[in-house]
């Protein structure tokens, strides 16, 4: 992992819906400076093994980076076609892909996350400046 | 008792597929809205190429399919005008992309109709003819009734494989659909951003051919072919072990609003402040900047606290000290250090970063 990353855990007990985990990572976003470059599945490495989502973020500039910090938006999907469709609609909306961190991809920009007791695939994108 | 199940099944399939609507009665004025006639487009293109030609021009049609065709157009300008054009251009593409929508809206329900309906139907056929096999006496009427199913259910089969690739009308739809949103991004982004120079209007309308043709059948088997793979190899499911990390606290919508406004606001401040704003604006930016500081600087408590850390002293001390921020940039870059540093290393508590990022936000806003 590169100096200007860092990695945080959010528990997926702690994780009501997909909702609470877009607005955390916003929030650790605006407070930190640090744009999200990966999101994992996780497992803490305790006696019960609770499952977490690893969330790696990376320092920018708020200011010149270009990076609308804060902005994300996460949108489930079931298969292909429907992660296509919401893709396609991000797009139109002239968001901008967020994963994977080194070269975002508009054609994936997905991840999956552990919420609760499910798993969890979605769509990440990030909303164009206002 | 052949023929009362046969009238069963006719009567379960019309009643069920043949008569409800799938669509509400379309108002005349969406035919109106969604017309777009030929003559219309040749005077907007007539048009374009006097904005961007300027004079009297003699323009070769094959470009633009009609065959070798030479056309004089005598314009009423005589000097190139390429914002009108742009004007022109953007008028004439948006009218295009409404006709397409319309067409393209038109047959998703007419395909999403026959896919299952005809599904539907197929099921009907299928139940029908293995009721009519159990209930039919004599071994040779069973044997030709079961040949018949195989039949036909080899014929289904095919008819799905080979046209539909046995995707669901859902599928086949969203995929269409996000085909569509792809090319109609780009032209939006492009016609948005792009003067005719850059874009020209020969080139937007090849765009609209594409759109065209993204909402169709091989465009959707295509686009779901090329991504379910991708998708697949992005999604696999690895579980990173996690050690020594402390879970992070996680946030409502309404409990991370503050922090992303107080961003915001810092980002617009800084734009005020140094892009290019009228003097006035920079001025009020700087104000701005400076009541955060002084409203920072008021709170006793909050001061406590900062001063309780020498990192955090030292950036207050920095701010306070006008040879070092003698710059709104300066000031504002400041602020946002104090804060950040106090989050990334849990300097501060959360109460009192709250109250930072609330300082911000109600000054940024105050006229």
């Amino acid at each position: 992992m590169a100096n200007n990353q860092t990695t945080v855990v959010y528990l997926a007990r702690d994780l009501n819906d997909l909702a609470a985990l877009q607005s955390s990572c916003n929030f650790y976003e605006a407070r930190n400076n640090r744009k999200v470059v990966n999101i994992e599945l996780a497992a803490m490495e305790s006696d019960d093994g609770d499952k977490a989502v690893a969330v790696t973020y990376e320092d920018v500039d708020p200011f010149t980076s270009g990076v609308n910090l804060g902005q994300l938006s996460l949108e489930a999907y079931k298969n292909s076609a429907e992660a296509n469709l919401i893709r396609s609609e991000f797009l139109l909306e002239q968001a901008t892909p967020v994963l994977p961190g080194d070269a975002p991809d508009p054609d994936t920009s997905v991840a999956k996350a552990f919420i609760k007791d499910e798993t969890v695939k979605f769509v990440i994108f990030r909303d164009k400046a206002a | 008792m052949k023929t009362f199940c046969f009238i069963l099944m006719l009567s379960i399939a019309v009643f069920t597929t043949g008569c409800p609507r799938t669509t509400p009665v379309k108002p005349a004025v969406v035919a109106k809205v969604a017309e777009y006639e030929l003559n219309q487009l040749d005077t907007n293109l007539a048009a374009y190429d006097c904005a961007i030609f300027g004079k009297t021009v003699e323009i070769t049609e094959s470009t633009r399919g009609k065959g070798q065709q030479n056309r004089t157009i005598t314009c009423a300008n005589d000097q190139p005008d390429f914002d009108k054009a742009k004007r022109i251009r953007d008028a004439t593409i948006h009218r295009l992309i409404r006709t397409i929508d319309h067409v393209y809206f038109q047959f998703e329900n007419e395909l999403y109709i026959k896919r299952t309906s005809g599904s539907f139907l197929s099921d009907v056929t299928d139940i029908g003819a293995n009721f009519a096999a159990t209930i039919t006496n004599g071994e040779r009427a069973k044997t030709i009734i079961n040949a018949a199913i195989i039949g036909f259910r080899g014929g289904r089969k095919s008819g799905s494989i080979h046209f539909f690739q046995e995707k669901t009308a859902e599928a086949l739809i969203s995929s269409m659909q996000s085909a569509r949103n792809r090319v109609l991004a780009d032209m939006i982004e492009r016609l948005r951003k792009e003067d005719v120079e850059k874009y020209s209007l020969d080139e937007a309308l090849g765009d609209t051919i594409k759109y065209f043709y993204a909402g169709t059948l091989p465009r959707a088997l295509q686009e779901l072919q090329q991504n379910a793979s991708k998708i697949a190899a992005d999604t696999k499911e690895q579980v990173r072990v996690v050690k020594g990390l402390t879970p992070e606290k996680v946030v409502t919508a309404a409990q991370a609003k503050p922090a992303v406004d107080a961003l915001e606001a810092l980002k617009k401040l800084f734009n005020d402040a140094t892009k290019g704003t009228p003097d006035s604006v920079k001025t009020d930016a700087r104000a701005k900047a400076e009541k955060i500081l002084e409203q920072i600087n008021d709170d006793k408590t909050l001061v406590d606290e900062i001063n309780k850390d020498e990192k955090l002293k030292g950036i207050l001390a920095k701010l306070n000290d006008k040879a070092q921020t003698d710059s709104a940039e300066k000031l504002i870059r400041g602020i946002n250090e104090l804060k950040t540093t106090a989050s990334h290393e849990a300097l501060l508590k959360g109460p009192s970063l709250e109250k930072i990022d609330k300082l911000i936000v109600d000054a940024v806003q105050k006229k």
